[in-house]
């Protein structure tokens, strides 16, 4: 967590956002291959970089799962609000992704939804964190939540990269996302653009974590300097015959 | 040597606290009795003291001669009764004991089994299956799987609820004989079972 | 673990709660499917007759044989199977950790039973039945849909390792929606992520089986089914256990 308050790069955001906006319409030339409107080609920025922060952020939802199981500190609630901050924000890239997909596919194949492979792909994936957010609301005891949630979250980033990189390259599958565009046919403008996003956007996202996990943090003390919890000792009690009547612990 | 150390046992259920810091230290030979109003959170801290239910804060430990069970250990160190747990209707008593009897990996055989249904006055019934058993004769029954790994630790939720008079005589020896063996954590609100204890535990003490 | 298991079976046997669900469940679509979806005629039968002389057989009531499919109709027979196959293991599967909670046994075998005892009896328990299931359905899935197999043994390799699969990482769904508030409906969408590999898989491998096509994920099954129970074993006592 930041202690200095604004730190550099979250300043930095805004202006290389802008930045990159512009050189995205201004510096880049519309691509030829492929495409239906060379104009549409800049989906590239904004749609490939959001499928993969997805991805990138289940992993982390992941990571703290694993610590929250079988980590030094597990049983720590605090890692279990990082797993559901995580996959919600995996959950808003994973949304943005389709969503900028379906624009371009409406242009590209005359429709926003032709069940591509990548599309039922992504679905699922969404389908699998909309379930972890079930199964959080279907259980009150929050230790038990985080330990079932947090097992789900594991299962799920290990399914998630199957779902999107694997079973959509299956022999029999056939996909009309491009396969080789980002390794092959791109430009240098391009592909610096293109990173450029990547970089800005994993801050972005970044940034709304960390906002989420230091409100939990500053929710926490709050109901805490409310509750009087464990000021209250019962302690047993020895029979009044058999000795003082001091308390047994000590 | 059988040693029951509850240091500062809180539980909190749905945001509410349902136990503050219980301390207790109870010895072999000696019995703990909890009193407390429906909803105090008696089952709760046998729950807990059992070791299936892991508190917020603070712990329960069982210790015996100088070291610690892990949850492992406790598997053949702890017998339970309780009027939420059951036992697997559609088995038969004997068909039951031969199964806690196994997933404890306790030596086990048909004379042992014969000789426990004996003890809580089962005897003959082994092959009845525990859905045709009233209510009182599967109490009995959970009694035998309670004692068939000579527990170190005995808890017993409302011990003579549902029992007839030879049904309470059986308890009776039984905590008896639980002096003889380790330690007893005995949850009631009957007055005449009051008398069992060393220790007194009253959760609405704190209020 | 052998204990587990021989308890699950004995009290199956003799009140059976999976075993219906899931068996029932199963028949009844399968049944259902094969009343309601048309899977032959232009379009799904390679060999099946233009419009207007299907017009006429179907007039002069003649029987209507099936001397070749197409990889539509293959792909489609296989979706039926699996999608039937998957609800059925994630309605009937979860039984028997639900079984346990509600029947209240649950939490004296938290305290006697080691974790992975549990969840390796239950496991084989859960593979034993769903592939009985399975083996009881396909006859009668071959009999009312009448495919054709080119490949008759890769077949049931899919329907074999598939089932395993579901199997598998059903018990850890099971033991996780036992757990939860809401029993029913959560399982099967909780389970969908996970499995939806090896329905992918099971689909295209039993329909390239019919057709006679490349295509075998008997192996890529093999090593998701590894992969995934073993991801349980290690999950499921931190699921099982307060």
């Amino acid at each position: 967590m930041n202690r200095r308050g604004l730190a550099f790069w979250k300043l930095l955001q805004g202006p290389a956002m802008v930045g990159l906006t512009l050189l995205a319409y201004f510096w880049a030339k519309p691509l030829n291959n492929g495409f239906q409107v060379p104009e549409a080609a800049r989906i590239i920025f904004w749609h490939v970089p959001m499928a993969m922060l997805g991805l990138l952020w289940f992993f982390v939802a992941g990571y703290h799962a694993v610590r929250f199981l079988f980590g030094r500190g597990s049983g720590d609630l605090r890692s279990d609000s990082r797993v559901s901050f995580a996959c919600e924000v995996g959950l808003a890239c994973t949304l943005l992704a389709t969503f900028s997909g379906m624009i371009f596919a409406q242009v590209q194949w005359r429709t926003p939804w032709n069940w591509d492979p990548k599309q039922v792909s992504i679905l699922v994936l969404i389908m699998i964190y909309v379930a972890y957010f079930g199964l959080r609301m279907s259980v009150d005891e929050p230790q038990l939540r985080a330990r079932l949630t947090s097992a789900y979250a594991i299962l799920g980033a290990v399914a998630a990269p199957l779902l999107m990189y694997v079973v959509p390259h299956l022999p029999q599958v056939q996909t009309l996302h491009p396969t080789q565009v980002l390794t092959g046919g791109l430009d240098s403008k391009w592909r610096l653009i293109w990173m450029g996003f990547t970089v800005v956007f994993l801050g972005v996202t970044a940034w709304l974590f960390e906002l989420r996990v230091r409100l939990a943090a500053l929710e926490a003390r709050r109901s805490e300097a409310g509750d009087p919890e464990d000021q209250v000792v019962v302690e047993a009690v020895r029979r009044p015959s058999g000795g003082a009547t001091t308390g047994a612990a000590g | 040597m059988v040693e029951l150390k509850l240091d500062s046992i809180s539980k909190r259920f749905g945001g509410r606290q349902v136990i503050r810091g219980v301390r207790a230290i109870v010895q072999t030979g000696e019995t703990l009795v909890v009193t407390g109003r429906n909803g105090s959170g008696k089952s709760t801290l046998l729950s807990i003291i059992a070791g299936v239910l892991r508190p917020d804060r603070g712990s329960a430990g069982l210790w015996v001669d100088g070291v610690e069970l892990d949850p492992d250990s406790r598997r053949t160190a702890v017998g339970w009764v309780a009027p939420d747990l059951t036992l697997y209707r559609e088995l038969s008593a004997w068909e039951n004991l031969d199964f806690y009897a196994r997933v404890r990996s306790l030596p086990w055989s048909r004379d042992r089994a014969e000789a426990l249904l004996e003890q809580v006055g089962l005897a003959g019934r082994g092959h009845d299956l525990v859905g045709t058993f009233s209510s009182g004769m599967r109490v009995r029954l959970k009694y035998a799987v309670a004692l068939q790994c000579r527990p170190r630790l005995l808890i017993l939720d409302e011990p003579t609820a549902m029992l007839d008079q030879s049904g309470a005589a059986i308890v009776e020896a039984l905590i008896r004989e639980q002096r003889n063996r380790g330690v007893l954590v005995l949850a009631t609100n009957d007055p005449n079972e009051l008398r069992h204890g060393d220790l007194f535990l009253d959760l609405e003490a704190g209020g | 673990m052998a204990a587990v298991f021989l308890k699950d079976l004995r009290s199956e046997l003799r009140t059976p709660s999976a075993i219906s669900t899931l068996g029932m469940f199963v028949l009844t679509t399968t049944v259902l499917v094969s009343l309601t979806v048309v899977t032959t005629g232009p379009g799904l039968d390679m060999n099946a007759l233009d419009g207007a002389a299907l017009k006429e057989a179907v007039r002069t009531g003649a029987r209507i044989y099936f001397p070749g499919q197409t990889l539509v109709r293959a792909q489609l027979l296989s979706a039926f199977f699996w999608i039937i196959l998957y609800f059925g293991a994630l309605t009937g599967i979860p039984r028997v950790f639900t079984k346990e909670e509600e029947q209240h046994t649950a939490v004296l075998l938290r305290l006697v039973a080691r974790p992975s005892a549990i969840f390796a009896g239950k496991l084989i328990f859960n593979v034993i039945l769903l592939e009985l299931v399975a083996a009881a359905v396909t006859p009668i899935y071959l009999l009312l849909l009448q495919p054709v197999i080119a490949r008759p043994f890769d077949f049931g390799a899919h329907i074999f390792v598939g089932t395993a699969s579901i199997s598998g990482t059903a018990t850890l769904i099971g033991a996780m929606v036992s757990r939860s508030g809401n029993r029913g409906y959560l399982a099967v969408i909780l389970g969908l992520g996970p499995l939806l590999p090896v329905l992918v898989a099971g689909i295209n491998g039993t329909a390239a089986a019919m057709q006679g096509t490349g295509g075998n994920y008997v192996l890529g099954l093999v090593s998701y089914l590894g992969m995934m129970t073993a991801l349980s074993a290690l999950l499921f006592e931190k699921v099982w256990r307060d």
